[in-house]
């Protein structure tokens, strides 16, 4: 996060225009002109910033046809965090202008009311038992709960636990695949650690994204405090974007307590590898699989290496990589439904690289890069199963 | 913006709305190149065929609109820096791999196929196009043909200009003429193919290209050779290519671009040397060894401190990775980098360092120097903050001296960056009033309404 002026401008100078981004960026891959790439992005951040454009409507269009998706970052020689001047423009254009009337709804109405998401998961569960609501703008939706999770799964109370867990339950998990979060909670278990229900809300990254940063900040704040209430050793999410968000509430909210909190947040997967430990199944799982890295749980939080220990330790299953694991699925929260040609034009590119393995099920520790890859898959070609890593070393244990 | 909605209008008549841009945000990302200048053009098109680029052309010159062609927009000397009200004439939307022909081995293309698009796709037939400018990953076909771009592998292979056999190229008025051809030899009429080549964009639009192509070497093998002093390492490099063998790369950092590397790395770089060479040979398999053991031995002869053959590929790896890493460690030094190309022969290489190293210190500059010492092209990198006005104006001046001191060690101006913006103003040392005379001459043949990249290798007008 950027937090002044100095900071924007300091990245923005960082930027020797070297257009090296054209190899990497997805969206500028598939839009083919200027303003698509990062380069762009940045140079009209520094405009902007020194008052010689406007934050119009145009400057916002291009703005918001940014995945976050970090592969420039990741490529670009000099380190420009071209994610985060992206972050800044979208806040400031926010700050200056107001959010649209749709984005008021949804952000400020929805996203903050867990009554508000459960409501709405429920009807959507209701119109698809009566066959509408499969589709959303082309995207085929996988099957909502008329329950939240939380609603309908309680950890088990372990004896002398190694270790306490406050288990963060994105939207995604609460909602939709509940098969994720079990497994959460059985590896968990099954390997002697404690969790602990964090009732959770949104994580606020759908606000983050879209430069809402009051209402971004609320819900970090109501995070903070659940968690603080729980006082677990750790924070533990099978989401990727939610895990990349708590890291950022120390710097979100600027203040220590969140900072020592996002500190102790870990992805499962780095959890069962790095600290708690975990123990091999018995069951074996014979299945010829890919991994995609989604690129909040690659890039945004270092985390690769962990989910393929844990694959590889699977009898029974073979991992053969597919080129590019790390290209962005296109889903990129509302990018996919907001500009969805070329979402699905991305998406595209990712479905040929998957089928090209001969894998029988995609897995990935990103219910958003799950919901899109199944969308995908669907389409032509045998509809191949995607899971979470954890589902499959759930498997293997077996029960 | 574009003072005459009208030509905004007849251009999409010709290329289609979605080709062409004319908002102020648009036409700001169109405003720069791969240096720091940037001015805003009137309107951007993206045109999809020769027919259309024709069209537009004749449309320019109707109206006397100036044309900036532009491919990646990764040039360092400004040459796609649009002129105040002109056309910019983005042409990666041509991007078309035409042909690889085997028999007669070469490549037809369109401007906006990207060269290491090229370079996968012929390597697949065991074929090599060999110009492989850094930026190759994104650089264009266009854009190389334009400034006569270059490469490690220039020492061995040549540059842009020895394998571009023929062209289709859009005259100022919207004529099409096809020079050269399929042929390796040529020697029919003016070689209009070869005045193409390098142009800036400012004697015609190349709309395809025919590109020959060669063997692909069978293999190749690395070895790195630490110097004390300099002179050793440019006597090392006399005596490696008077003993017959062609290094495919022979690439150099002096001490002040490895100090970089090392912080940012922290390979274990030695920082007690004057420069490190990096050399490359390729060929049949069952020669490298051969010739990297010559290379090796001769290098010790002229008094290397250590030399490291690569045996493997994991080592060839880790040996270029320093060289790779030379662009984003200087950059952690002073944020701005200015990239020049001051090329000479190749006996005065240690000269050339010696005058820079000269200049920096007077100028109260760091300036790093690396680049391909094997045919003279050095890139010294001056490192600085674009916002010190007063590091910027000894930074300028420090140019210019490096320019003088190129000339007078028998040199050019630029091996392969190209003149465009930035060197204009320094033509004149070069070439003298007849040499930019007869240079206008041609320009004034070509382009008599002067709409076609104005301003660039000439200077603004
Ligand atoms: C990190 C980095 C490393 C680099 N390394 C090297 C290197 O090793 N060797 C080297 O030689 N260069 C190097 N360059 C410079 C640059 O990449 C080359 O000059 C390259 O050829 C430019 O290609 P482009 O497609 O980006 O052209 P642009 O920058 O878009 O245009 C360059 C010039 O070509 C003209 N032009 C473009 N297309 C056409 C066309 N179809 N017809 C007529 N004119 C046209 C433009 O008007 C302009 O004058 C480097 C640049 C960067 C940023
Ligand atoms: S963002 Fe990075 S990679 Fe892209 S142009 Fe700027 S410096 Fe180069
Ligand atoms: S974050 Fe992804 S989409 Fe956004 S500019 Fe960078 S590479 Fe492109």
């Amino acid at each position: 996060m950027l937090e002044n002026n100095e900071e924007v401008r300091y990245q923005v100078n960082r930027c020797s225009r070297c257009g090296s981004c054209r190899e990497v960026c997805p969206v500028f891959l598939q839009a083919g002109s200027e303003p698509w790439v990062a380069r762009a992005r940045v140079q009209l951040a520094g405009a902007a910033l020194e008052g010689q454009l406007p934050f119009s409507r145009r400057f916002g269009e291009i703005m918001d046809a940014c995945l976050l998706c970090r592969a420039c970052v990741a490529h670009c020689p000099n380190g420009v965090r071209v994610d985060e001047l992206v972050l800044w423009a979208r806040a400031e254009a926010v700050r200056r202008k107001g959010l649209s009337p749709a984005r008021m709804v949804l952000l400020r109405g929805a996203l903050p009311s867990r009554r508000k998401l459960a409501l709405i998961s429920r009807m959507a569960a209701l119109c698809q038992r009566a066959s509408i609501l499969k589709n959303f703008r082309g995207m085929k939706l996988p099957a909502f709960h008329t329950l939240p999770f939380t609603h309908l799964y309680r950890p088990a109370g372990l004896k002398k636990p190694s270790f306490t867990v406050a288990y963060f339950v994105g939207c995604m998990t609460q909602y939709v695949y509940h098969q994720s979060g079990r497994a959460v909670l059985k590896v968990l278990e099954q390997n002697n650690v404690q969790v602990l229900l964090a009732g959770s809300g949104c994580c606020g990254m759908p606000a983050l994204a879209a430069g809402d940063l009051k209402t971004a900040r609320l819900l970090a704040r109501r995070n903070v405090e659940n968690f603080k209430k729980l006082g677990a050793d750790f924070v533990v999410t099978d989401c990727a974007t939610c895990g990349e968000m708590l890291k950022l509430y120390g710097r979100l909210l600027g203040d220590e307590e969140a900072g020592e909190l996002a500190a102790r947040v870990q992805d499962i997967t780095f959890f069962l590898v790095h600290t708690g430990g975990f123990h091999e199944g018995k069951v074996r799982v014979p299945l010829v699989v890919t991994y995609h890295d989604p690129c909040h749980l690659k890039r945004g939080q270092g985390v690769y290496l962990e989910p393929r220990k844990i694959l590889a330790g699977i009898a029974g299953l073979t991992l053969v990589e597919m080129p590019r694991s790390d290209a962005c699925c296109g889903l990129a929260g509302s990018f996919g439904f907001t500009h969805r040609e070329l979402s699905q034009k991305i998406l595209r590119a990712k479905i040929e690289n998957i089928r090209a393995t001969g894998a029988q099920a995609v897995v990935t520790g990103c219910p958003s890069c799950r919901l899109q890859l199944a969308s995908g898959l669907a389409g032509e070609g045998a509809a191949l199963p995607v899971f979470h890593t954890v589902e499959l070393l759930a498997l293997s244990y077996g029960g | 913006m574009m003072r005459n909605s009208r030509i905004v209008s007849r251009l999409i008549k010709i290329a289609g709305k979605e080709k062409v841009f004319s908002s102020p945000e648009d036409l700001f990302c169109y405003s720069y190149d791969g240096t720091f200048l940037s001015v805003v053009p009137g309107v951007v098109v993206r045109p999809a065929s020769t027919r259309e680029v024709a069209a537009i052309l004749s449309l320019a010159s109707a109206e006397g609109v100036p044309v900036v062609p532009r491919g990646a927009g990764t040039g360092l000397s400004g040459g796609a820096v649009p002129v105040e009200g002109s056309i910019v004439l983005d042409l990666t939307a041509m991007d078309r791999i035409l042909e690889i022909d085997t028999a007669d081995m070469l490549a037809v293309v369109e401007p906006g196929v990207v060269t290491a698009r090229l370079h996968r796709a012929v390597e697949e037939k065991g074929l090599f196009y060999p110009p492989d400018p850094s930026s190759s990953s994104v650089s264009t076909i266009g854009g190389n043909i334009a400034e006569c771009a270059g490469g490690p592998r220039g020492l061995k292979y040549g540059v842009t200009r020895d394998y571009v056999l023929g062209l289709e190229v859009v005259l100022a008025g919207g004529e099409v003429v096809m020079c050269g051809g399929r042929t390796v030899k040529n020697s029919s009429g003016y070689d209009l193919t070869g005045l193409f080549v390098g142009s800036e964009g400012t004697l015609g639009v190349v709309t395809r290209a025919v590109l020959r192509l060669i063997p692909k070497p069978e293999a190749r093998q690395t070895l790195r050779a630490d110097f004390k002093a300099i002179e050793q390492a440019a006597e090392a490099i006399t005596a490696v290519l008077g003993a017959g063998v062609v290094p495919s790369a022979l690439e150099l950092m002096d001490d002040v671009t490895i100090r970089c590397v090392e912080n940012y790395l922290h390979t274990g770089l030695p920082l007690d040397v004057e420069a490190i060479l990096l050399v490359e040979v390729d060929g049949p398999e069952s020669t490298l060894a051969e010739q990297a053991g010559l290379i090796a031995s001769l290098c010790i002869e002229h008094g290397a401190e250590r030399v490291r053959v690569a045996q493997t590929r994991k080592e060839e790896a880790e040996l270029w990775r320093a060289r790779k890493a030379v662009s984003p460690a200087v950059v952690q030094v002073k944020p701005t980098k200015i990239s020049e190309d001051a090329t000479v022969p190749r006996s005065q290489v240690p000269a050339l360092i010696r005058a820079i190293k000269e200049i920096a210190r007077r100028y109260r500059l760091t300036i790093a120097i690396f680049g391909h010492a094997g045919d003279g092209n050095l890139h010294p990198n001056l490192l600085v903050d674009k916002g010190d006005p007063d590091e910027m104006a000894r930074a300028e001046e420090a140019i210019k001296e490096i320019f003088q001191a190129a000339l007078s060690l028998g040199g050019t101006l630029s091996g392969e960056h190209g003149v465009g913006l930035l060197k204009a103003p320094f033509m004149e040392l070069e070439f003298g009033p007849c040499g930019m005379a007869a240079m206008k001459k041609i320009k004034e043949s070509f382009d008599p309404f002067g709409i076609l990249n104005p301003g660039k290798i000439f200077g603004r007008i």
